[in-house]
């Protein structure tokens, strides 16, 4: 019985409270090399919300397979990229977590009030090879949390 | 362990077997639609290169869509239409695509009475690594409309979504 109880509560812990994951390729280097294993919280948003420098779990149609980026702006704040650095309101951001930089440019957006911009740390990659943007708050799945 | 926990354990398992085996022997449309689509995947998969196996694998994907589908790539490509269109690329591309698999996961079904359906998914590209060498995924996430026509549903609209803006 308790064996049966304690495979009932890993079961439910990790399909639907710690989700394990694995990353596959470089877009948030060196913060996480590729092919490591992580662990998504998806009660970290229940009673609050992303904020600046959170590593998140996106979710595509659903939860099987994710994205992991970075928050970098949160709602109401405007967001662009000018010669490789992040800029909010206007004013660049330090990101110590930034290693690498080619110059990315991206016209400023403003963020609405359930968007978050989020992005790679690996900002070494070309532009055209990273994904990343503006996210609707219902995509994010939880907090990457180690 | 006692008896009545036994007998619990035993009907909700029994339960179970009974609603899995209802479903696979009378499945209703949503998992009609999820088989159709795994089994797209599974043909999408075969590998072959011969020319009589290349013939009869698009002639098997073909059934998969309507005769008038569109398919949005997006990226600023232009769309394509037609069933014969998509298969004649589909076999032109058969070489490279053999170097992946795709798997469909998260395939998510909102039916549209009496014979349409909206789905949502994620295409999952997983590229085949030689000995020695690292896998990787390219996934895309999905919209596709699908219609039933003769008892049997097909793809009528299929367009990427981007999650980020």
């Amino acid at each position: 019985m308790r064996i049966v109880a304690l495979a009932a509560v890993a079961f439910i812990t990790f399909k639907w409270l710690l989700i394990p994951i694995r990353t596959d390729g470089p877009s948030m280097q060196p913060t996480y090399e590729s092919n490591s294993l992580k662990i998504v919280n998806r009660l970290s948003y229940a009673f609050g919300k992303p904020s600046r420098g959170d590593v998140v779990a996106i979710r595509l149609a659903g939860p099987s397979l994710v994205i992991v980026k970075r928050v970098v702006g949160v709602p109401g704040e405007r967001v662009a990229f000018a010669g490789g650095a992040l800029h909010i309101n206007g004013v660049p951001l330090d990101e110590p977590y930034v290693h690498n930089r080619r110059p990315w440019d991206r016209a400023e957006v403003t963020l609405g009030p359930r968007e978050y911009f989020v992005v790679g740390d690996n900002r070494g990659m070309l532009q055209s090879n990273h994904k990343f943007g503006v996210v609707d708050e219902e995509r994010i799945l939880g907090k990457v949390v180690f | 362990m006692s008896r009545r926990v036994i007998a619990g354990l035993t009907v909700i398992a029994v339960a179970v077997i009974a609603v899995r085996a209802w479903r696979s022997w009378w499945p209703d449309d949503k998992r009609q639609i999820q088989n159709r689509l795994y089994a797209f995947a599974d043909d999408f998969n075969e590998s072959t290169t011969d020319g009589l196996g290349t013939v009869a694998r698009a002639a098997r994907l073909a059934t998969y869509f309507t005769e008038d589908v569109v398919v949005e790539l997006g990226q600023g490509s232009p769309p394509i239409h037609g069933r014969e269109t998509l298969i004649g690329m589909a076999s032109r591309l058969q070489l490279r695509t053999a170097a992946f698999t795709l798997e469909l996961l998260d395939v998510n079904v909102d039916l549209r009475p009496p014979a349409e359906a909206e789905v949502r998914l994620t295409a999952a590209f997983r590229r085949l690594g030689g000995a020695g060498s690292e896998g990787s995924i390219e996934a895309q996430e999905m919209s596709l409309r699908m219609i039933k026509g003769n008892g049997e549903w097909r793809i009528s609209h299929v367009a990427t979504v981007e999650p980020f803006r």
